[in-house]
């Protein structure tokens, strides 16, 4: 399991926006993307390129664009159910910990 | 996550894993996890199920969702529990096994929720609707 770099790139809300239009809208260019989102290109190509090292999206070269495809749609619901879930895991073992840290306090 | 071929359709297992150390030696730490009411304590809810294979499961949380399920395995000697669980709007149970390990300073707390029957069709075919039925036929097969 590599969760950790799929955590961080969803941890950022422009990613999650970014990721949601490459899945709904199909495959789209750092151009494209930033004329259709509140930010400028240079940014577009920052959060693609953290989506790309979590394995979110892949990135083909045509001419001097870069096209961002996300991965099998499968495959973003898969990591949107983990990040729900892993969150409500987090916030159960705080829970557990608080426990176990109440009466024995050091 | 895992990727498998189970005849037409593709099979995605959803996995998420978390640990928590601590401290303590896991029979302690095993009644704040099996204890029902301390096990509602930290999921968030009011718990109720029967201790044994097969036992229902049961769990009201604080904000008055609710999830149901069963039982698969409780074994206090071992420090195993695992059950299943689903909302009332979902069509698939997920599995939640937590197990504790002793460690060096204390003991090892792991949690690790699986969804082996959410199935995801990547051809655009839609698939049969899974009922509960789906993972207790497969939890006891």
């Amino acid at each position: 399991m590599s969760g950790e770099p799929v955590f961080a790139a969803l941890s950022d809300p422009t990613r999650r926006a970014l990721l949601t239009r490459l899945s709904d809208g199909g495959p789209a260019t750092a151009t494209q993307l930033a004329a259709e989102l509140p930010i400028t290109r240079q940014a577009v190509v920052k959060h693609l390129e953290a989506l790309r090292e979590a394995q979110l999206v892949t990135s083909a070269r045509e001419g001097r664009e870069v096209r961002y495809t996300v991965t099998p749609e499968p495959l973003a619901d898969a990591v949107g159910w983990i990040a729900d879930v892993g969150a409500q895991w987090d916030s159960r073992l705080a829970a557990l910990q608080a426990q176990f840290s109440q009466p024995r306090t050091k | 996550m895992e990727l498998g071929k189970a005849g037409t359709e593709t099979v995605v297992i959803h996995s998420v894993e978390r640990e928590l150390e601590v401290p303590g030696e896991p029979e302690e730490a095993w009644e704040a996890v099996a204890d029902p009411e301390r096990l509602g304590d930290w999921l968030g809810g009011d718990v109720e199920f029967e201790p044994e294979p097969g036992g229902e499961f049961h769990i009201s949380f604080d904000d008055d969702s609710e999830r149901t399920g069963f039982v698969e395995e409780i074994d206090p000697d071992g420090h195993r529990f695992a059950f299943w669980w689903r909302r009332p709007e979902d069509e698939v149970a997920t599995r939640v096994q937590i197990s504790l390990d002793e460690t060096d300073a204390g003991t090892l707390v792991r949690v690790v929720e699986t969804s082996p029957l959410a199935t995801l069709d990547l051809r655009g075919i839609p698939l049969p609707t899974r009922r509960m039925d789906g993972p207790v036929a497969l939890a006891f097969a």
